[in-house]
């Protein structure tokens, strides 16, 4: 099988059907509000990279065949009042879900992460999880509100979140070997922002964390 | 070198005082120890000399040759030479050894290392201390076990090469032969910095028969108790603190 990879900006509306068999890795970035909608047939696999700048988006997925496998990493940096809702059917059995949502508060606003995954009958053997963080900078709020239908019995779901500050003795460790504190940060948000998909500068550039000098 | 005077310390929260009247001095070149049962406050005293913001220096002072430590942050402690090898080293997700380090190098020295040499220099470190060179790539202490993240503390001490070392319980976590191999990296690179200087903060004498200490120094509730050679050493190991604290009442009686 061959592996598809594609980078594209996604602002405004995206509908895209992933066929049989195929096995796809897309990077795309937004930094203006997003609607998606992905659907996924047999066998399809599919990787997702979503840097988001800032924005407020919702992402509905239908894993529509057997054996659709979604890997979902979605990274944020807000700015103001955000809200990522997202909307995960499993229609098919032995189907996979796997989302990584994570956002870094950098200013004093909310940032929510609505996450509802449904399983519905018929799904046997499906798999589903989610892993979703939010740091809080300053004194920002963070909501990470994931909801789970199961209405099957032989699948395995399990999620976990954390919402907080950033780690003060992470912070301390790093500046302990003479890392000024925005440097520290601007570390830690690197690699909060998952390592793959875009390259380091890429990202740096995209989010333009580097402050001058 | 390292001077602090009537020092009283207490967390920022809760106002626990923690360092009372502490006083201490080391010179250029020399090697102290410090004993103390479990919280004396031996860990926080190294956390204040790099000015954790958990803790409020209530009175006293603090320099490091000549510069007023009480009001500098923590990185600036750091980029005056100084190294604190930690208790507890944390993983840090997503940092990578090498990239942790090559920034902590800019921010010392200003310049940017040729990246070919630093990872070569790297690679070699790894080699001195038994580690695994995949590790460099890796998040900082990530997969690592107790003794390695301490060894992965000394590997950052030989790149980032400080003048002042504070080592918190370096031999807790590391083997038998592994205490050794450490011990004979920083016995080496004592040697080739002849001005460098040492603080151990340890339980046991057995790190001190490899580093030898100019003086042993005995830390009871947040200050120190007595000072000595390493025969204190050997004789807090054989005694404990308590037997010292019920012998001393037993003269008072
Ligand atoms: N941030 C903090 N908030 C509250 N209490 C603290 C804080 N830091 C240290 N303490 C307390 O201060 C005391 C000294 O702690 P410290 O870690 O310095 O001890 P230690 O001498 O290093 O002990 P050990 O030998 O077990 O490592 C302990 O009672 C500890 O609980
Ligand atoms: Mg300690």
């Amino acid at each position: 099988m061959n592996k598809i990879k594609r980078k594209e900006k996604v602002n405004g509306k995206k509908k895209e059907c992933f066929s049989k068999d195929t096995e796809t890795s897309l990077v795309l970035l937004s930094d203006a509000d997003f609607e998606i909608v992905f659907e996924l047939l047999e066998n399809a696999k599919v990787e997702v990279f979503h840097y988001g700048k800032d924005v407020t988006g919702k992402v509905k997925i239908h894993l529509k065949g057997e054996n659709a496998h979604l890997i979902y990493h979605y990274n944020t940096v807000n700015q103001k009042e955000n809200k990522v809702e997202v909307s995960l059917f499993h229609e098919y059995p032995k189907t996979e879900s796997h989302l990584y949502f994570h956002g870094y508060n950098q200013e004093n606003h909310a940032l929510s992460f609505n996450i509802n995954v449904a399983i519905s009958k018929g799904s046997s053997g499906s798999v589903a999880t989610q892993e979703n963080r939010i740091f809080n900078v300053k004194e920002g709020r963070a909501f990470i509100n994931p909801n789970l239908y199961v209405d099957e019995y032989d699948v395995e779901a399990t999620h976990s979140s954390f919402t907080g500050p950033f780690d003060q003795n992470i912070q301390f460790y790093i500046e302990t070997r003479g890392l000024s504190k925005e440097k520290a940060e601007q570390l830690l948000l690197e690699g909060l922002l998952v390592q793959e998909g875009l390259t380091k500068e890429e990202k740096v550039s995209f989010f333009q964390t580097r402050k001058e000098g | 070198m390292l001077e602090i005077k009537q020092l009283n310390v207490e967390t920022k929260q809760t106002h626990k005082p923690i360092l009372k009247d502490f006083s201490l001095t080391i010179k250029e070149g020399e090697i102290h120890a410090i004993m103390g049962p479990n919280g004396a406050g031996k860990s926080t005293l190294s956390k204040v000399i790099f000015k954790n913001p958990l803790y409020h220096i209530v009175s006293g002072k603090m320099t490091f040759n000549g510069s007023d430590l009480t009001c500098l942050e923590t990185d600036e402690v750091a980029r005056l030479g100084l190294f604190l090898c930690m208790q507890d080293p944390m993983v840090i997700e997503g940092v990578s050894n090498s990239d942790f380090l090559r920034e902590a190098l800019f921010s010392k020295t200003k310049e940017r290392v040729n990246l070919y040499t630093f990872v070569k220099e790297m690679t070699e470190a790894t080699k001195q201390l038994s580690l695994r060179d995949e590790m460099i790539h890796q998040p900082i202490n990530q997969g690592l076990s107790g003794g390695e993240r301490k060894k992965n503390e000394i590997l950052q001490l030989l790149l980032l090469k400080p003048k002042f070392l504070i080592l918190d319980e370096l031999d807790s976590g590391l083997d038998v032969d592994s205490l050794k191999k450490v011990c004979h990296v920083l016995n080496t690179y004592l040697k080739e910095n002849k001005e460098t200087s040492v603080l151990i903060i340890t339980h046991y004498s057995r790190i001190l028969e490899y580093i030898h200490p100019d003086y042993v120094h005995k830390m009871v509730d947040g200050t120190l108790a007595e000072t000595g050679s390493l025969s204190l050493a050997h004789q807090i190991e054989q005694e404990g603190y308590q037997i010292n604290e019920h012998t001393k009442e037993q003269f008072h009686e």
